[in-house]
């Protein structure tokens, strides 16, 4: 298991850098989303499934399309159309391709080696979680609660626009020619 | 699991909580700004009440809090100051383009989360509160969003606290490697039965990095003095005050259970920062034209010589430096107190050049103004002595001399800056402050002579502040 673990620990390394590297943002959610899926395969190894389904669920799929709309709403114009042909060139997709199915491989691996039933890994399912996470942990739940409701009355603060104004960074040069 | 009779000792903190959903809710009804405000003290009141009411015993609230004596000191602290940064709101804010009433709820959220800090017992819990600290605080300094300078400093702040809690989760998890624990009472259990090693250490490290952004100790300090200057008086003083006070609790909490100060190489690395932080603070303020950035300044010096009191190692100086986080807490607020009471139509007087005169147009202002600054600088008759005399007592006893003589050089050196605000003050000439909101805010003038009294007060007659610490 040892093996898995230090492969996905370099994709996911790998891609955090590639994160941050890329000139366009959405090439870096791409990047993004698979070393999310490394992350997912380390917990799967380190005996926690269930956690390995949320990061999935939760990051890759829900945080990372939300973002990904957000992002592609904010791009409107003939631009960006433009912009979008150019979006997926092979070149680009190609090394988070390999990389995620180096992951896959992985993870076949890991579900039909059979060391993983003897191998010190204790195996955390779902209703342990669930069980602390209401028993011994509920006042940490209710805090992070609290914490949500900072996210969204700051976000709503910070974000309530009247008349619209884009940031210098955002205006795009259609809406300069107007 | 949580019981009802340990649900009794986290009534404050239910209140707040409480109080935050409430007021939410009211604006939502019906938005008014001194309504909210007037909602927002009975908030953190009934908090207090309950905070009072309080058997006096220590107490595990399942394993994330730990209800004490220094907790519930720091609670009853944390949430006056909140009603005194409250009071300075109203005023505030009403010169300002901006809805006022979001800012009252995430008030109310960043204190939960500074006295939830205060009680953690857990690794878990103080993450928790650190974030919900830290996402309030985001948000309350970009508050007036239409001023560049104040979304940039909430990037700012943005950025560096994510540095931060990641610094901090990193040296946590790098701690649970070894010992398997996260409570603090687990983790001392650890520390009597082995020696440290070599990821422990690495896992300190990460953490004193991680305090020392939160706390703005040298050299951790750069991102003080911008998001000073640029965030609105009152969360200054917020910054200022509650958010330094709660970490410095939990890394006072973390490093006592846990042991860490009995490691040499430790002790070093926290005397080597609080030494910094001392000469760098006071040395940066010298030449400061700005009141804001120099109140940064002076509370990075002011964290050094906390971190003094948090190095004796001992009762005495948990009890010194408790005392000496009450001095500077109402020092620091009536210094922003000042400021929010100067400021006009025009924003805030952050010009130490705009209060040359003062003395002459307004003499009780300027009297107030030069006490608090004495207070800062630590003169005798004022909070601000007593709470070094206390460090200093408290150094003496275990024998650290050093420190103490940095402490007593830097703060000679920092005399310089606050007298010379003193001085500008009493300089013959015309005054040129315009209208200030402060001359007709009957609640910032009351809050004004109250801190006042108190740093009077704690200056001379101590005795029954060092019982109601009494640890």
């Amino acid at each position: 298991m040892d093996v898995i673990f230090y492969i996905s620990a370099i994709v996911a390394l790998l891609c955090t850098i590639m994160v941050v590297t890329r000139k366009h943002i959405v090439h870096a959610f791409l990047y993004l989303v698979v070393s999310l899926f490394a992350i997912s395969v380390i917990f799967f190894v380190s005996g926690a499934p269930f956690v390995a389904a949320l990061e999935v669920i939760v990051y890759a799929g829900a945080i990372m399309i939300l973002f990904l709309f957000a992002i592609m709403m904010l791009n409107l114009g003939k631009d960006s159309v433009k912009k979008e042909k150019v979006l997926l060139t092979p070149g680009i997709w190609t090394l988070p391709t390999i990389l995620c199915v180096v992951l896959l491989i992985e993870l076949v691996y890991a579900f039909r080696s059979v060391r993983l039933a003897g191998s010190p890994v204790k195996i955390i399912d779902a209703a342990q979680v669930s069980n602390s996470l209401f028993g011994g942990y509920v006042l940490a739940v209710e805090l992070t609660g609290m914490l949500l409701i900072a996210g969204i009355v700051g976000a709503y603060h910070i974000g309530k626009e009247k008349k619209r104004e884009y940031h210098r960074y955002l205006q795009t040069n259609d809406s300069e020619n107007e | 699991m949580v019981t009802v009779e340990a649900l009794g000792y986290i009534m404050p903190e239910i209140v707040l909580a409480i109080g935050a959903v409430v007021v939410m809710l009211m604006i939502a009804v019906k938005r008014n700004a001194i309504l909210t405000n007037v909602a927002t003290i009975l908030t953190f009141i009934i908090a207090l009440f309950f905070l009072i009411n309080q058997p006096q015993q220590d107490v595990n609230v399942t394993n994330l809090f730990f209800v004490d004596s220094i907790g519930r000191f720091l609670t009853g602290l944390i949430l006056c100051s909140a009603i005194v940064i409250t009071i300075y709101s109203l005023p505030y804010f009403k010169n300002q383009k901006e809805l006022k009433e979001e800012y009252y709820i995430l008030l109310i959220l960043a204190t939960l989360g500074s006295v939830c800090m205060g009680i953690s017992n857990h690794f878990v819990s103080f993450v928790i509160s650190l974030e919900l600290l830290s996402v309030s605080l985001f948000a309350l300094i970009g508050y007036l969003r239409h001023e560049s300078t104040s979304i940039e400093a909430a990037l700012k702040y943005l950025i560096m606290a994510a540095v931060a809690t990641s610094f901090i989760l990193f040296g946590f998890a790098l701690i649970y490697t070894v010992t398997g624990k996260m409570d603090l009472q687990g983790l001392t259990s650890f520390s009597s039965g082995s020696n440290m090693n070599f990821i422990m250490l690495a896992g300190f490290a990460m953490t004193i990095v991680g305090f020392g952004f939160k706390m703005a100790l040298t050299p951790f300090h750069l991102w003080t003095p911008d998001i000073y200057s640029a965030a609105p008086a009152p969360v200054a003083a917020f910054i200022a005050t509650i958010s330094k006070g709660a970490a410095f609790v939990f890394l006072l909490r973390l490093f006592y259970n846990l042991g860490g100060l009995q490691q040499e190489s430790v002790w070093i690395a926290f005397a080597a920062i609080a030494t910094s932080s001392m000469f760098i603070g006071n040395w940066l303020g010298l030449r400061q034209e700005n009141l804001k950035r120099l109140i940064a300044y002076s509370s990075i010096s002011h964290l050094g010589y906390l971190m003094v009191g948090f190095l004796a190692i001992s009762q005495d100086g948990i009890r010194s430096s408790m005392f000496y986080l009450l001095a500077y807490f109402a020092s620091i607020l009536a210094i922003f107190g000042m400021i929010t009471y100067f400021s006009g139509k025009k924003g805030e007087l952050i010009k130490i050049e705009d209060y040359r005169g003062l003395f002459w147009s307004k003499p009780w202002l300027a009297a107030v103004f030069t006490v608090i600054m004495l207070s800062l600088a630590g003169i005798p008759l004022t909070a601000g002595f007593l709470g070094k005399f206390y460090i200093l007592t408290a150094g003496m006893g275990t024998g650290k001399i050093f420190l103490l003589i940095v402490l007593a050089v830097s703060s000679t050196i920092g005399l310089f800056y606050y007298l010379r605000v003193v001085a500008v003050m009493l300089s013959r000439e015309e005054s040129s402050i315009g209208e200030h909101i402060g001359s007709n805010s009957f609640m910032l003038k009351l809050a004004m002579a109250v801190l006042f009294v108190l740093i009077i007060w704690l200056g001379v007659y101590p005795s029954s502040f060092l019982q109601m610490i009494g640890i």
